[in-house]
């Protein structure tokens, strides 16, 4: 993790770099609830950070990234998560098959808080802060 | 964090206890566990989710195919105690609707 210096009270951006393997999806997890209670998210937000987080790397984990690179910005408003080396997140398969649940929920937790974009195996998905 | 998994029976149930975190690592135990009892005759499972604190997309992926797989055999999975992020997982994908759920196990129908 890394942890910006004189960033103020709270660091506004913390990173993750691991391997795309599935061992290290609990770290992703842990990273999820350290950074979702710095950014002092409610319970549920920081439940939907690792929802996302997990999600992303298990897309990395599926189609064989070597590495996968995650960001979590807050610009005061909205807490923005970029995971880099997730691959491509739409669907593709039988409807019922991993990714398309993977895709379903992200859609749905998205739909819920705020917005997807993706370009080149780049995703990045925000989050408003509840106030 | 570690899966832990038990198993006994309840009646004429047999109930799968799960506790721990449900991911792309832990999830495949969780499968192999189930498609196992499918497999040995299994027709009336409960797999008890009250101790689950996360679930994900694999771990849907997992449990819609042990839920296909004892359908085709003539059976069912009732989701126990699913509370807290996993339901809301659940609800999300709307797989709340497709699986069989109980509040408790002292909510399973006797059969």
């Amino acid at each position: 993790m890394t942890l910006p210096v004189g960033a103020g009270a709270f660091p506004r951006s913390l990173s993750l770099d691991i391997p795309a393997d599935a061992t290290f999806m609990a770290t992703a997890r842990l990273f999820a609830s350290a950074a979702g209670r710095t950014l002092r998210l409610s319970e549920e937000r920081v439940q939907d950070l690792k929802v996302v987080l997990s999600e992303i790397c298990a897309s990395g984990v599926d189609r064989g990234h070597g590495h996968i690179s995650i960001a979590v910005e807050w610009d005061g408003e909205q807490v923005s998560v970029e995971g880099r080396g997730a691959g491509d997140l739409q669907a593709s398969g039988e409807p019922d098959d991993a990714a398309a649940h993977r895709w379903r929920l992200l859609q749905s937790l998205v739909s819920v808080t705020s917005c997807v974009r993706e370009a080149d195996g780049t995703t990045t998905i925000q989050f408003e802060i509840p106030r | 964090m570690d899966l832990f998994l038990a198993s006994r029976t309840r009646g004429n149930w047999t109930v799968v206890e799960v506790a721990g975190e449900l991911d792309l690592y832990t999830s495949p135990t969780l499968r192999d566990d189930v498609v196992s009892r499918i497999d040995e005759g299994t027709r009336h499972l409960a797999v008890d989710l009250s101790r689950v604190t996360f679930m994900d997309s694999s771990t849907l992926g997992v449990l819609v195919a042990c839920l296909k797989r004892m359908r085709e055999k003539g059976g069912d999975i009732t989701l126990v105690g699913v509370d807290g992020s996993p339901m809301k997982v659940l609800m999300l994908t709307g797989l709340d609707r497709v699986f069989t759920l109980a509040p408790s196990l002292d909510a399973l129908p006797d059969v």
